[in-house]
């Protein structure tokens, strides 16, 4: 160090600028390595909702403005969707790559949902459950480095049952949704950053079923016992719910935004049940891989 | 894409016997089969016997003991007061409220008993059951039942009516519906299979009527088959038999309906 010279004495010594060197090459690797596991349209990355892909990678955390999902391994995730819990909604989803091919990959999810009423209200003695299971397969093709398309076959079955319990009124009463829906995604991987999305849903069928067992009893003379059950698989209007939505999926080192409008028939995310009214809706998620 | 049409009532069979077995709702106690009462409907349709005017004393005897003994059971007020059970408020806005489907509704009534209040008591005045079948055209036509001990007062009579055990059902209800369609413009058919107590004084009361807008008709059956009479306004006696139909008059001289007197 050289402290002849006017001002500020020479902090910086050649062993500093060798450890600042050091650092910034590190900074440099780290970056280089996170750079490996970034979530552009690249590589081993593909859009894993309605697509037969696992969360995977070193970055196995996806957590997205509605759902957390963990790749226990490349082939096999876990989640829950998050938003229910806080209506007292537990919720597991597992979904495993069972077929990983060169260019056709195949996977099978499982979700169910449990909603006990009674949670909102502990006083009630007859308070709805509602139970919903979906099962879906999925397929995607790999049609080159640029596109992507996946078909998608879920069932959904949605069970409520509640018991009434009164002075003149006792029984249950259980009623029942069952849908069969198609979703087909397209992926155009535009550049790194940007892809184009395209999803369309089509509503197979849609059943509503149920079952009641009610006892009346308008004086002290009368009873009256009322057992039924019925479906009808015109009420949801089958055959007429479907959606078409296109959305951009802009992605960077570890965060993807999906943007975009959709018209049609609404399906509501996770429970799978498709809304009657037809019209636009938004397009809208974030995703945080880590 | 009629193909797709076709092809998603495919899907949607399948979807329901699955909605509807196992991952579908539980359908609770099956529906009860209703008795076959097509041969006694056929008979107020066709009457198999035949009808000699010379034995109109007897036709006119028979007939009258079966009006005397349900005169004397007050049987009508009995049958309208379980009616009003299946027809009330309370079932109706059940089944306007249940899904459209299928299933049965199940009227227990306690007998009013024999004291001059009503008392809810069952074990003491006995109960009647009326059970009918829906579907999503709505009630199906026949309604039956089972009477066990009942017990009631008509004026300062004591009546008590049971099963006679000849059957499943111990009374049955058959609305008929016309061309038109139209409920109970057909008549309503009532059938009978009681053991009944009037006073202390037992009788078998086993037998079916027809209720129509302008009275009652009887089924008298015979040797050779069933005849049915009722009485018209002037009170004069009206048979329908397989050789026609006859009226006959106060002096029970009956002619063919259609044919001139002398």
């Amino acid at each position: 160090m050289s402290v002849e010279r006017r001002g500020r004495p020479r902090l910086i010594h050649r062993g500093a600028r060798r450890r600042g060197g050091a650092a910034l090459a590190c900074a440099a690797a780290l970056f280089g390595i996170a750079e490996a596991s970034h979530a552009y349209h690249e590589g081993d990355e593909h859009v894993v909702d309605d697509s037969a892909w696992t969360p995977r990678g070193d970055k196995r955390w996806r957590l997205s403005l509605v759902r957390l999902d963990y790749g226990l391994t490349d082939r096999l995730s876990v989640g829950t969707y998050t938003w229910p819990w806080l209506a007292s909604t537990p919720n597991l989803n597992v979904k495993w790559q069972f077929y990983l091919g060169s260019f056709m990959q195949w996977a099978a999810r499982a979700s169910l949902f449990r909603l006990d009423t009674a949670a909102f209200d502990p006083d009630s003695d007859d308070a709805p459950v509602f139970t919903l299971a979906v099962f879906e397969v999925s397929n995607s093709w790999s049609l080159g480095r640029k596109h992507e398309l996946s078909h998608n076959l879920a069932y959904a079955a949605v069970r409520v049952r509640g018991e009434v319990t009164s002075d003149t009124l006792s029984g249950f009463g259980e009623l029942g949704v069952t849908n069969l829906q198609y979703v087909a995604a397209y992926e155009l991987r535009l550049s790194k950053t940007l892809a184009l999305l395209v999803k369309g849903r089509y509503v197979l069928a849609q059943v509503l079923d149920g079952a009641t067992d009610v006892t009346l009893e308008p004086d002290a003379f009368t009873t009256i016992e009322i057992v039924g059950s019925g479906q009808d698989a015109r009420t949801l209007h089958a055959g007429r719910l479907f959606s078409i939505a296109p959305s951009l999926v802009g992605s960077w080192n570890s965060f993807n935004v999906r943007a975009g409008v959709g018209y049609g028939n609404y399906n509501l995310p996770g429970i799978n049940f498709t809304l009657e009214s037809r019209g636009f809706f938004p397009e809208f998620d974030l995703y945080w891989k880590f | 894409m009629p193909w797709l049409r076709a092809r998603r009532k495919r899907i949607a069979g399948p979807l329901a016997l699955a909605a509807g077995a196992g991952c579908g709702t539980t359908a609770g106690e099956a529906a009860p089969r209703p008795p076959d009462l097509d041969p006694i409907i056929a008979e107020y349709e066709r009457p198999s016997a035949a009808f000699d005017p010379n034995g109109a004393l007897a036709v006119s005897e028979a007939a009258q003991a079966i009006a005397g003994q349900l005169a004397a059971l007050a049987i009508e007020s009995e049958l309208d007061a379980l009616w009003n059970a299946f027809a009330s408020s309370e079932v109706d806005s059940t089944l306007q409220s249940a899904l459209e489907g299928s299933g049965f509704v199940r009227v227990t009534r306690i007998c009013p008993g024999w004291l001059a209040t009503p008392v809810a008591n069952a074990e003491a005045n006995g109960r009647q059951v009326l059970t009918a079948r829906f579907t999503q055209a709505g009630l199906e036509p026949t309604v039956w039942g089972d009477v066990r001990r009942c017990r009631y007062r008509f004026e300062d009579t004591q009546i008590q009516i049971d099963t006679d055990g000849s059957e499943d059902f111990s009374l049955a209800l058959h609305h008929d519906s016309d061309a038109s369609g139209e409920a109970d413009a057909g008549g309503l058919l009532v059938v009978l299979r009681l053991h009944a107590t009037v006073d202390g004084e037992s009788s078998d009361l086993s037998t079916d009527f027809r209720i129509l807008d302008d009275g009652l008709e009887y089924r008298l059956e015979r040797d050779d088959g069933s005849m049915i009479a009722r009485w018209d306004a002037g009170g004069w006696l009206s048979l329908r038999a397989t050789n026609g139909e006859f009226s006959c008059d106060e002096a029970l001289a009956c002619q063919r309906r259609g044919e001139t007197g002398p």
